[in-house]
């Protein structure tokens, strides 16, 4: 017994040796190994840091970039503006190289110095169209900052089993008794917000002052009888399939497309109104020391290839800027061509953004962003 | 006599452990207890006075910066909203708790203490399966389950009966929250029902005790701790849950945790979220604090009667 005793006692004390030993090498090892894991990135000209939105780094976007030219890309994917910017200012200058985001959060990063002017010249600029040349949210003291790499609207989805194309033409829609219950609502506030605020007549929705806002408050309270329940992007989807909402404020192409996909009778509509315009775009960190593969990207992400695979990618589909790329996808892929309204006919998407009825999405300008947030609580706490 | 046998064994142990000098047994208590030690601290203790800290704190043009100004505080105390999802939490939980304690219950008297033990073992698996599949899973299931044109709306249309509105309310939170909840529960009480002396239970049996006495007079009270505890795990759980109030509550109306999503997204306000944070953090002390001492007071003055 003793002896047993003795022996456990040894092998438990050399464990405990072994233990330390063991941890304590492993430990070094971190300590040590880190930095030079760090500082390999560093110095490698073939690796390049984007922040973006979900679903960009899929090899389906950016495959053919990465073969083309060897690059690796480590993607850090977010999902709204207030994640991206949370990220962008907690962590160490040098993170990122490239960044994508809405632009009205480009204007934000403007401020912060954090974005390094582009020449136009090293860009296909010429392939898009028009209006997209000068874009007035991308252009600071005559310096571009950003280009556009995807853009779509957020007006009216809906069922067009239950709804008709005329029903869903005004947002008047969503206070009928016909949508009792079956009104779906996003769970950020500024989409739905912009609807509301453009329902009302206001050709700059962000932009109004407090006794507007204070009436669109009022305005946007009356919709609650109505309201279903408030989601995030796969809530909204889930519910548009399977029966839980007929209509949802905030919504567009770029989320109805992918539900035709799966075969849904589920649409979008630009009410007479007037929908707001999301747009992606992208922009490169100043002092980046990877500057030569940043631009390769940008020119990727702008040219036919990257355009149509932003267009028609899995995550969701998106409108772009480019002239080229909206034609060979209008050849090759005539079916989700159609589904983004991206069609030769006088009535495409372009022509409803000459038209006037996309409103660009800015942040609100005479109010703080937590006041309208403040109100979105109170309409879902009511 | 066996067991006498064995208590003189074990305090022979521990003497020698004695007599082999204190050192040893610290560095033992070091070894085993300092990560755990490390661990809490770094990854506990820390980042909750880091939170606190920070509800003092400004946001300014999207980034935060130190200060110490009571804004925080007073925009979400004087909020109505953070006090109708702070009751709205509280009530949600608390009927998570109490459906799954009572659910649970008869589950867990059954198989612990009238089936085998490979049957005992086979069931806490069973128990255990639901993990296997992440929850966030398991909940976008029971969207499909109870939406509006779900399956069981749909198996209850043929019966003439609905729809019924199962999501986007706080049935469709609670279902989330029992889901997320019930394993737990029914483990922690299955566990604390097996360690229930036998033969108290044949004493009452032969004592003349219905099974219903039974259950309130032997088995409830010789299970109590279990129980009471694996209810105050299930509060705590769902309170803090923010999953099943999205996604099946439809965040309509929202809870605590939704109000902390929201108050990052609009305008970046990292302090005012610590604020509700703490206000949650608090609540659960007090709570936890409660349970335990309704559990461990309890057996320590058993104890010291004894």
């Amino acid at each position: 017994m003793t002896k047993s005793m003795k022996k456990s006692k040894l092998s438990s004390k050399r464990t405990r040796r072994s233990f330390l030993k063991n941890g304590i090498a492993g430990a070094g090892v971190l300590a040590l190994g880190a930095p030079t894991i760090i500082r390999k990135v560093e110095a490698n000209d073939k690796v390049l840091n984007w922040l973006t939105y979900s679903g960009h780094s899929a090899d389906e976007v950016i495959g053919p970039f990465k073969d083309a030219t060897g690059i690796t890309v480590n993607a850090k994917e977010y999902a709204d503006g207030e994640k991206m910017l949370a990220l962008i200012h907690g962590s160490p200058p040098g993170t990122f190289d490239v960044v994508t985001s809405d632009a009205p959060y480009v204007e934000l990063l403007v401020q912060s110095g954090l974005l390094q002017p582009m020449n136009p010249d090293d860009y296909p600029l010429d392939s898009f169209f028009e209006e997209f040349w000068n874009w007035e949210q991308h252009w600071f003291d005559g310096q571009l900052m950003a280009l556009m790499t995807s853009w779509g609207y957020n007006g009216l989805a809906y069922n067009s089993e239950k709804l008709s194309a005329e029903d869903v033409s005004s947002y008047d829609i969503m206070w009928s008794p016909e949508v009792k219950g079956k009104l779906g609502m996003r769970d950020w506030y500024l989409p739905v917000m912009g609807c509301v605020s453009a329902s009302m007549g206001h050709k700059d929705p962000y932009n109004i002052d407090d006794a507007q806002f204070q009436a669109l408050k009022e305005h946007m309270f009356t919709l609650k009888p109505n309201v279903a329940g408030f989601w995030n992007f796969a809530g909204v989807f889930d519910s548009l399939a399977n029966g839980g909402a007929y209509v949802i404020p905030g919504c567009g192409d770029w989320i109805t497309g992918l539900l035709q996909r799966a075969n849904h009778r589920i649409e979008s509509a630009v009410p007479k109104e007037g929908a707001i315009m999301w747009t992606e775009s992208v922009s490169i960190i100043k002092d980046t020391p990877r500057l030569d593969a940043a631009k390769e990207l940008v020119r990727y992400l702008t040219g036919v290839e990257g355009q149509t695979r932003l267009m028609t990618k899995s995550s969701y589909m998106a409108n772009g800027p480019s002239e080229a790329a909206w034609k060979h996808l209008v050849e090759t892929n005539p079916e989700e061509a159609k589904m983004l309204h991206m069609t030769s006919e006088a009535d495409n998407i372009m022509a409803v953004l000459r038209s006037g009825r996309i409103i660009p999405r800015r942040l609100p300008k005479n109010q703080s962003m937590e006041s309208w947030q403040e109100a979105y609580t109170q309409f879902q706490n009511l | 006599m066996a067991k006498t046998k064995l208590d003189r064994a074990g305090g022979g142990a521990l003497e020698t452990g004695r007599a082999s000098g204190s050192a040893s047994r610290r560095a033992f208590i070091g070894v085993f207890g300092g990560p755990l030690v490390f661990w809490q601290g770094l990854f506990f203790v820390a980042p909750l006075i880091f939170m606190f800290v920070m509800t003092f704190w400004a946001v300014r043009n999207y980034q935060l910066s130190a200060d110490f100004t009571l804004a925080n505080w007073q925009a979400i105390l004087a909020a109505d909203y953070a006090w109708d999802a702070y009751l709205r939490s509280a009530l949600g939980a608390g009927l998570a708790a109490g459906i799954a304690t009572v659910v649970a219950f008869p589950c867990a008297y059954y198989l612990g203490l009238k089936t085998t033990p490979r049957v005992r073992i086979l069931g806490a698996c069973l128990i255990m399966a639901p993990f296997f599949t992440s929850f966030l899973v398991r909940t976008y299931t029971w969207r499909t389950m109870l939406g509006d044109e779900g399956v069981l709306n749909a198996m209850l249309g043929w019966l003439g009966l609905g729809p019924f509105q199962m999501i986007n309310n706080l049935f469709g939170s609670v279902v989330g929250y029992l889901t997320l909840v019930m394993p737990l529960v029914l483990l922690l009480q299955l566990f604390s029902i097996s360690g229930i002396d036998r033969r108290l239970i044949e004493a009452a049996h032969n004592l003349g005790c219905n099974p219903f006495q039974t259950v309130f007079r032997v088995i409830i009270p010789g299970a109590r701790n279990g129980i009471v505890l694996a209810a105050t795990f299930a509060f705590v759980l769902s309170f803090g849950d923010l999953i099943s109030p999205q996604v099946l509550g439809g965040s309509n109306p929202p809870t605590l945790s939704i109000l902390i999503v929201d108050q990052v997204r609009g305008g970046l306000q990292w302090p005012r979220a610590s604020v509700i944070a703490v206000m949650m953090v608090v609540t659960l002390g007090v709570l936890v604090s409660l349970a335990m001492a309704f559990v461990y007071g309890g057996s320590t003055k058993r104890a010291k009667r004894a």
